[in-house]
């Protein structure tokens, strides 16, 4: 997962240009490679890909704003089972 | 060089031509249209003019110049300012109160002076070449002359890309100077020197210079907004027309303008079907309540897309936006209506607070004090109601997004964000310089940092925002491009000067914008109008070029331009082009939206100058030749050319 959202980061912000990405670790927002509302995109890419629903709660710099960050939160969404999230409710 | 900027001045063509300098005219007849036509020389003959704009006081200097023994023989500005300047120098600039750009030809001594407004509405470019220099209000009239070098700026491209304008001298192109405002150049065989003759200041200068209490700060601001609309509007010998653009200023200016006519007043407006960019339902308002002959004109996404490239070629550097757009369509349908002159409410967020920019400023400097503060970072979600795409629609990325760069001690931390988002359209440039606000930094007032932080943000959106965008690529270029005048009575030196030294609690009172402006025409303008939270004039964006109407020229650039842009990584381009196509049904972020419109652009400037191919002069009937070159003899006509 995290060489996809990876991927994905460079592809779609830094338009495959990797060296733009110095360290996997760094703040996406302090580094300039999203801004608040290109979050977006990646909510829609995580939503899309993992099948998962991210709640408004969720929605926080710890979740989103970094590839280890992402892959941590997307990780613990997909080992919940999807009862406790609240989608079958939804669905 | 006049065939290229035919568009400017349709109405006539002069030309001068001594043994050292030729200049030429396109001129746009609004003032004294009979004996009008340029160049012209002072009444001794000895410093000849070509000049482009209205010094709107030249009445009251025609006669303090009678006094003083001038003679005139025509009834025009231009005559006023080429006398003014045989008689006080350079120093004559600071008597005038208007908008211009003048080169000024002293015969006798072979010198030349290039002199643009104080608050930089008229353009004014310039070049050495080979010895030579050549100068025009459009820098495509440079490039007609071959042996000038086209070349692109890094330097400047990543001001445009960054400050949404390059800032003068510098321009995106390298060998292209633009003379600052508020400058002259003074120009020898030998020297070339820049010289200012009015500075932007804020603040209380003097000491015991106090500021207006609000009461009487607002009479004076309605007494002098009055006297600049009724100058812009009664010294002109066309009729003059007004924008309504659906929000407080331009209803200002339209109901001082209606004030002032004893005839039916045109006022005209952009329609949009996206019900996010439309302001109709304010422009019927304003137009019913005033009684005006209302023109609209609806600007649709295919009108965008399909009109950008001539937009581009009027505007000559990129844009990050479409705006300027429809204002090009809008001007065309003034000029369609037989009008020349527009009066406008530009300027007036610059002078009077009125650009959410500084209220955000305002909400960073407060979370600044006390940056673990929960609450006072929830200020934030009360910035941009009006942006679909709000940042603080994600309340805690609006917050972080807001809380960075919250160093009080950055001259620059009111444009932090702006900067910081823009910058990242110089991710497609090799090797970008890292700190192109640099330029604004340094030109800062020595006693910057002891004016209000209000006044501070004013400084840098005045010298950024309103010289190198609005007033350039989305203000002259458009309304010229159709031989349209615009008149600022919000630009007017003397609102300017009073506004400056204004106390800035009372344009941004709280969070509530342009309050004073506001309070003082409360009565004259709709409630609705007046309370309306401030929406900024803004058009459909990057979706608008992946439709049909716009994939013959985008394919082309994609195909045949890009790849000749040294400056540039064309894959990622292609790449960003990709990402436009995919999302082009979705709504895309503001930064990938400025993205596409400046690689688009930049792929047009590309095209139409670098590789020359939109440089096509018009022809052009030179209606006055003066030819000094071997015997003195002056004529009319064409028999010269």
């Amino acid at each position: 997962m995290r060489n996809e959202v990876r991927e994905f980061i460079i592809e779609n912000f830094l338009f495959g240009d990797e060296a733009e990405m110095v360290d996997d670790n760094d703040s996406l927002m302090e580094t300039g490679i999203i801004d608040s509302t290109g979050v977006l995109e990646v909510i829609m890419f995580l939503e899309e890909e993992y099948t998962i629903s991210i709640e408004d709660d969720e929605l926080l710099p710890e979740n989103l704003d970094s590839v280890p960050a992402i892959v941590r939160f997307v990780g613990q969404k997909l080992s919940t089972p999807k009862a406790q999230t609240g989608l079958l409710a939804v669905e | 060089m006049l065939g290229m900027i035919q568009h400017r001045g349709p109405d006539a063509s002069g030309v001068y031509r001594d043994d050292q300098i030729t200049l030429g005219h396109a001129r746009l007849s609004v003032i004294d249209l009979e004996t009008g036509d340029q160049p012209i020389s002072c009444s001794r003959a000895r410093y000849w003019i070509s000049y482009n704009g209205e010094v709107y006081n030249y009445l009251e200097l025609r006669d303090e110049l009678i006094a003083l023994g001038h003679t005139f023989h025509t009834k025009s500005d231009t005559e006023v300012v080429v006398n003014a300047f045989s008689e006080w120098g350079p120093r004559c600039f600071q008597k005038f109160n208007g908008q211009w750009a003048a080169a000024i030809w002293d015969s006798w001594e072979n010198r030349l002076v290039l002199s643009r407004d104080p608050i930089g509405i008229c353009p004014l470019f310039y070049v050495q070449n080979n010895g030579n220099l050549l100068f025009a209000s459009e820098v495509k009239a440079i490039f007609a002359n071959a042996n000038v070098s086209r070349a692109l700026s890094k330097t400047g491209l990543c001001q445009v890309f960054t400050l949404w304008g390059s800032y003068a001298p510098q321009t995106v192109y390298s060998e292209v100077h633009e003379v600052p405002p508020g400058h002259c150049v003074l120009i020898s065989s030998d020297t070339i020197r820049k010289e200012a003759y009015w500075r932007l200041e804020f603040g209380v200068s003097e000491p015991g210079d106090r500021r207006l209490e609000f009461g009487p700060a607002m009479e004076e601001l309605e007494a002098q907004l009055t006297r600049a609309t009724q100058l812009r509007f009664t010294r002109a010998d066309v009729p003059v027309g007004a924008y309504l653009s659906g929000g407080i200023d331009s209803a200002i200016t339209a109901s001082l303008v209606k004030q002032l006519s004893c005839a039916p007043v045109d006022t005209y407006s952009l329609r949009f079907s996206d019900p996010e960019f439309d302001e109709g339902e304010y422009q019927s308002l304003v137009s019913s309540d005033l009684g005006t002959t209302h023109h609209e004109i609806a600007v649709s996404a295919e009108d965008i897309a399909k009109t950008f490239p001539e937009a581009v070629f009027h505007a000559e550097r990129p844009i990050l936006r479409t705006a300027p757009v429809p204002m090009y369509l809008l001007s065309r349908e003034v000029r369609n209506n037989d009008k020349k002159v527009v009066v406008t409410g530009e300027g007036a967020d610059e002078m009077l607070g009125g650009y959410d920019l500084f209220r955000e400023a305002k909400v960073r400097r407060f979370i600044a004090r006390n940056p673990t503060s929960k609450v006072r970072k929830h200020l934030v979600e009360k910035l941009y109601p009006w942006m679909e795409r709000n940042p603080a629609n994600i309340p805690a990325f609006g917050q972080s997004f807001f809380s960075k760069n919250i160093d009080l001690a950055d001259p620059g931390f009111s444009h932090r964000p702006r900067w910081d988002t823009s910058r990242a359209i110089t991710q497609f440039l090799h090797d970008p310089d890292t700190s192109p606000e640099k330029c604004v930094l340094d030109d800062l007032p020595h006693n910057f940092e002891t004016w209000h932080p209000l006044e501070m943000a004013q400084w840098i959106e005045i010298k950024t925002l309103l010289n190198g965008y609005l007033l350039s690529a989305q203000g002259d270029r458009m309304l010229m491009g159709n031989g349209v005048e615009g008149r600022f009575p919000f630009l007017d030196i003397n609102v300017i000067e009073f506004a400056c030294k204004m106390n800035p609690a009372y344009k941004l009172w709280g969070l509530r914008e342009k309050h004073i402006l506001k309070r003082a025409f409360s009565g004259r303008i709709p409630t609705r109008v007046i309370s309306r939270p401030k929406q900024p004039y803004r058009a459909p964006e990057a979706n608008v070029f992946f439709s049909p109407s716009a994939q013959d020229w985008i394919d082309y650039l994609s195909r045949d331009v890009l790849d000749t842009i040294e400056l540039i990584d064309s894959r990622k381009v292609k790449k960003l082009f990709e990402k436009g196509e995919k999302f082009s049904s979705k709504k895309m972020s503001n930064t990938d939206n400025m993205r596409i419109v400046a690689m688009l652009s930049l792929a047009l400037i590309q095209e139409q100058f670098v590789l020359g191919r939109g440089l096509r002069p018009k022809p052009v009937k030179v209606t006055r030749h003066i030819d000094r070159r071997s015997e003195r003899r002056e004529t009319k006509g064409d028999e010269y050319v």
